[in-house]
């Protein structure tokens, strides 16, 4: 067990600047998700943490103590890899005793903490069959079994479900919850879906283009975005983000779509846009789950009028695909009223608005000058 | 709109053929099984018929009226006693144990040292794979002029001109041994490389995490991952190594006396010396049977031993 | 423009048998076809696109026997799960091919190549090659050589699969919208079933090679025809509880916990019937009335909603409640199963 320390980590590749300046603090035992699109750095944070890449500049530390130069093999990192590298030339028990057999402990040892292993991975009786002949669940949870066997330090996990069925996903995603409490691990998870993320881990760390976006627990990364990369990238349905100018109209502050149509604000974000003066450009943000159908429900909320294109229906949501002028905006229908083609009046829920700069993306808010 | 019509009878010969995997297919390979014909089966037929026989050129009778001399096994009888025979197949056996080995752990510490990315990779690269393209004749006669009294070989090891390697018994052999060494380590190192990228390498890294120094990675993940392609690059230089001829004969002829006189210096001698072509059909047919059982295992190993991917 | 169907369509493998299978996808519909890995999905595909020669059965199209046209006859196109784009070739060149390939003259193709890059918005990928594309622009040249072919319909074998979950989110609409828009045939396969449910206009659910239902996505979330269909649409899966009939068959006593629900009339004789809630259709109830007792295992805050592990008699089950709730870990929720919500099935895993 070990806390994790990066200190304003670079990773150059040539002209591209794949990590740029990253500091982040995994506490000890901490469950942290490294969220982003493919392509942001995610993986390549991970791989430094492990050794497999070092830093062009900037420290990584376990627990207070600088691993600049210190080998891969004796960093003691358990890394579970998105294709599980399975060594597939070797028996399953050879597999899980690959890291005991490599530090030379005796056999009775081995033999006994391989067999435990393979007893809470649940792949006693594989043991003895080749490890090629196993399904990809069974691989998966050799994978797990042959890093922890070993009780590294910290747990490194490179988009290990992606692999799976999606049927079998959400039961290793509760799997691996149970693991990382009984293990006690650090346990830093790297992946691309936001639900994954959501539901595993403590915290969120959000990269985009090698730079930390928002770093905190999940429902504060979902509740208070930072900036509008975030707000995009987490919860499903994301959420919807209009572009447009500020205008006065009467007494109300709207926001003046590209091609011409209007939706007007609530109060409280007026307010918040506010916070950047002399800003004639502005982002809306809104959850699908905060647009409801009919006239507004309480004072501050504002409607607006639009027409549904699609309506888009799993299991227990109903999404709507809605167009105001040429814009897409999505909102629930949960108790199924509206159908395509039809004209409606929806309602913004003024709580739940939130302002972003249009010039950086940065999360305005009210009474905070900039 | 409908663009399917059932105009399946209409169709002409060749239509039909190509419409049918297994004529298509037949009709593909075809033309490879009458040139292996005539290739490969043709002259192997040739040569049991002659080895039955006692014929030679000198008796100025075709070759296809060798029956008259037909005298069924006694070729291969003479073989069995033939010490000439006999000491050429000892010196070809001693010259493939000790260069093949020493051939496979050069090019194999080589591969390993070319499976990571360093500055002027690809220049030492294409200088270690050098030797293998020079024409075999060529590098017997470098490894001539190398190994003469005079030559460079005694200058910097500060010999007398006297001493010399290529009229000794024993060192005209261990010439011979450095010259295919020399030329055809780049070949087991080409082999070798090739098949040390194949072993994934998540699977190496992933033994690294888990803590394996790289000499422990080396043979426990690399090797056996290699098995085939070891087992192919060995089965391949052996039979190559059974047939050195051209480094020979230049080099010394197969001299001093037979010391350094393989197999095929040996049959070459037989030929175009002796002309005794009967004879020489009877070893040639000795030999492939031999080289065959050998490969034979070899494969019989591979396939007995499956490697999962 | 085409009608496609499969008329007792079987394929034998040596430990599998797909089929026999009757399917009709209709003109300009969105047909999906899901189920778990290798239940036959693809071979459907295959079989359609000529790639595959079925044992027994029929393929029709537009009413014509496809049995002995050939692949490149039957004007269908194929999308692919890893693509199959030309690395070595432009966006323009890869989505051209086809047309070039059959001599089309050089107005035409530009003339199709336009209308295709403004309906998928390529025009600015043309110049670049396959490598220097992202995802989704990748996607997007897929489909536009399957489109520039104007083929009777499109068969997509699990089209967006490789892509990242955001990226998928977004192209699954535009997938429907480009079909809507245009009134193409799509078959859709994929076994992601909140893809297929979301866009498809009807499913057929594919279990061990045999279609097991086939309706429109509300029909088969809301109506399984058996248990095994329950199970498989519907993410949290659904939780089942086995009962026993009592009070003259008016109740089901749930097993593991102190509650019952009312069976639909006219259930038969049995004496057990396994009862279906999905995890949205339990809400947290602190009345005085019977509730299920559920203690809280672990929890799931995804935001919009929150997905709660919990254990009723010792089995799990899934609740997703709406909203943030506050809940902790070991509580212990009393929960009410909503009544209208309930599925019900024999003892032979069919509706009932």
């Amino acid at each position: 067990m070990s806390s994790i320390t990066l200190k304003s980590v670079t990773k150059r590749f040539g002209d591209l600047t794949a990590v740029d300046r990253l500091d982040l603090e995994i506490d000890n035992g901490a469950f942290v998700a490294l969220l982003g699109p493919s392509g942001c750095g995610k993986t390549t944070t991970m791989n430094m943490i492990a050794g497999i890449e070092t830093a062009t500049s900037g420290h990584i530390l376990f627990d207070g103590e600088l691993l600049d130069g210190v080998r891969v093999q004796d960093r003691n990192i358990g890394f579970v890899f998105q294709n599980y590298a399975i060594f597939t030339h070797l028996s399953v028990y050879k597999n899980l005793a690959y890291g005991l057999e490599v530090r030379k402990l005796p056999k009775a040892e081995i033999e006994q903490k391989v067999k435990a292993m393979a007893e809470r991975m649940s792949i006693t009786h594989r043991l003895n069959e080749p490890a090629a002949s196993l399904s990809v669940n069974e691989m998966q949870k050799l994978a797990i079994g042959r890093s922890a066997v070993t009780e590294p330090r910290i747990f490194l996990l490179d988009e290990p479900l992606s692999n799976l069925d999606a049927g079998f996903r959400a039961y290793m995603r509760a799997e691996l919850k149970v693991l990382q409490h009984s293990f006690g691990q650090t346990m830093v998870y790297v992946t691309h879906d936001q639900v994954e993320a959501m539901s595993l881990a403590d915290k969120i760390a959000i990269i985009d283009k090698g730079k930390l976006m928002q770093y905190g627990a999940p429902l504060d990364v979902y509740n208070d975005p930072e900036n509008r990369f975030v707000a995009n990238f987490v919860g499903s349905p994301s959420m919807n983000l209009l572009e447009g100018h500020l205008a006065q109209v009467g007494n109300e502050v709207v926001l003046r779509l590209a091609e011409g149509s209007e939706v007007p604000l609530p109060p409280p974000v007026v307010a918040a846009f506010e916070s950047e003066p002399g800003a004639k450009e502005a982002v809306l943000g809104i959850r699908p789950q905060n647009i409801y159908l009919g006239e507004p429900r309480s004072p501050d909320d504002r409607s607006v009028s639009a027409e549904v294109d699609v309506i888009e229906r799993v299991g227990p949501k109903r999404q709507m695909h809605l167009r105001v002028g040429t814009h897409d905006l999505r909102a629930m229908d949960d108790a199924a009223e509206a159908r395509p083609g039809q004209r409606v009046a929806v309602s913004l829920s003024a709580e739940n608005c939130l302002a972003f700069s249009a010039a950086d993306g940065r999360r305005l808010r009210a009474g905070r000058e900039v | 709109m409908s663009a399917i019509d059932n105009d399946q009878q209409q169709l002409g010969f060749w239509a039909r053929i190509t419409r049918n995997p297994k004529a298509l297919g037949l009709c593909f390979i075809l033309p490879t099984i009458a040139l292996l014909v005539f290739i490969v089966v043709f002259p192997l037929l040739m040569q049991v018929y002659l080895s039955l026989t006692w014929w030679t050129p000198l008796d100025g009778v075709p070759w296809y009226y060798a029956y008259e001399g037909f005298i069924w096994f006694e070729q291969y009888g003479l073989l069995l006693t033939d010490d000439e025979f006999w000491g050429a197949i000892w010196r070809t056996v001693l010259i493939m144990i000790v260069v093949v080995p020493a051939e496979f752990f050069l090019g194999l510490g080589l591969a390993y040292l070319f499976i990571d990315r360093f500055p002027g990779r690809k220049l030492f690269y294409s200088i270690l794979l050098t030797p293998m393209m020079i024409v075999p004749a060529v590098v017997g006669l470098m490894f001539f002029l190398l190994f003469q009294g005079s030559g460079p070989v005694n200058d910097h090891l500060g010999l007398p001109t006297s001493f010399s390697w290529l009229a000794d018994n024993n060192r005209a052999m261990f010439a011979v041994m450095i010259a295919d060494i020399w030329q055809w380590t780049p070949l087991m190192f080409l082999i070798l490389l090739a098949g040390m990228l194949g072993v994934p390498s998540d699977q190496l890294l992933a033994a690294k995490l888990l803590g394996g120094s790289n000499f422990q990675n080396f043979c426990k993940i690399i090797i056996p991952r290699m098995k085939v392609v070891i087992i192919i690059a060995i089965v391949l230089r052996s039979v190559e190594c059974f047939k050195i001829f051209d480094l020979i004969y230049i080099m010394t002829k197969g001299g001093p006396g037979v010391a350094t006189e393989s197999i095929s210096v040996f049959i070459y001698k037989l030929t175009f010396g002796d002309l005794d072509w009967a004879y020489v059909a009877a070893i040639g047919l000795t030999i492939l049977v031999g080289l065959s059982v050998l490969a034979v295992m070899g494969l019989k190993y591979m396939t007995k031993n499956p490697q999962g991917r | 423009m085409a009608e496609i169907h499969l008329d007792a369509l079987t394929k034998r493998y040596p430990t599998f048998t797909l089929g026999p299978i009757d399917l009709t996808i209709k003109d300009n519909e969105f047909f999906g076809i899901f189920g778990p890995p290798s239940s036959g999905k693809t071979s459907i595909l295959r079989a359609m696109l000529g790639l595959m020669k079925q044992d027994e059965g029929r393929v029709l199209i537009n009413g014509d026997d496809a049995s002995d046209v050939g692949v490149d006859r039957r004007n269908l196109a194929m999308v692919f799960q890893n693509l199959a784009l030309f690395p070595h070739m432009t966006g323009r060149e890869n989505i051209t091919f086809p047309l070039t390939e059959a001599k089309m003259p050089t107005t035409e193709v530009d003339k199709r190549l336009d209308r295709v890059a403004e309906v998928l918005h390529i025009a600015h990928i043309l110049h670049k090659q396959p490598g220097q594309m992202s995802g989704g622009e990748r996607q997007r040249i897929a489909l536009g050589r399957a489109f520039v072919r104007e083929p009777q319909a499109f068969l997509l074998d699990e089209p967006i699969a490789a892509l990242d979950a955001r990226l998928r989110e977004e192209m699954r609409v535009e997938l429907k919208r480009l079909q809507r828009e245009n009134d193409h045939t799509f078959v859709y396969v994929s076994h992601d079933e909140e893809e297929v449910l979301s866009i498809s206009d009807r499913v057929a659910i594919l279990l061990e090679g045999q279609v097991a239902q086939v309706g429109t996505p509300e029909e088969i979330y809301d109506r399984p025809v058996n248990l095994d269909v329950a199970k498989l649409v519907g993410s949290p899966p659904i939780n089942v509880l086995s009962g026993t009939l009592a009070e003259g068959g008016t109740r089901l006593a749930l097993e593991g916990c102190d509650y019952s629900v009312a069976p639909p009339a006219g259930h038969g004789s049995e004496q057990t019937m396994f009862c279906g809630i999905r995890p949205e259709h339990m809400r947290v109830e602190d009345s005085d009335g019977p509730t299920i007792k559920a203690k809280v295992v672990a929890i799931e805050p995804l935001g919009g909603f929150t997905i709660v592990d919990a254990s009723i008699g010792g089995q799990l089950f899934k609740l997703r409640l709406p909203g943030q709730p506050k809940i902790s870990e070991d509580e212990i929720l009393p929960i009410v199963p909503d009544p209208d919500q309930l599925h019900f099935f024999g003892s032979d895993g069919k509706r009932v």
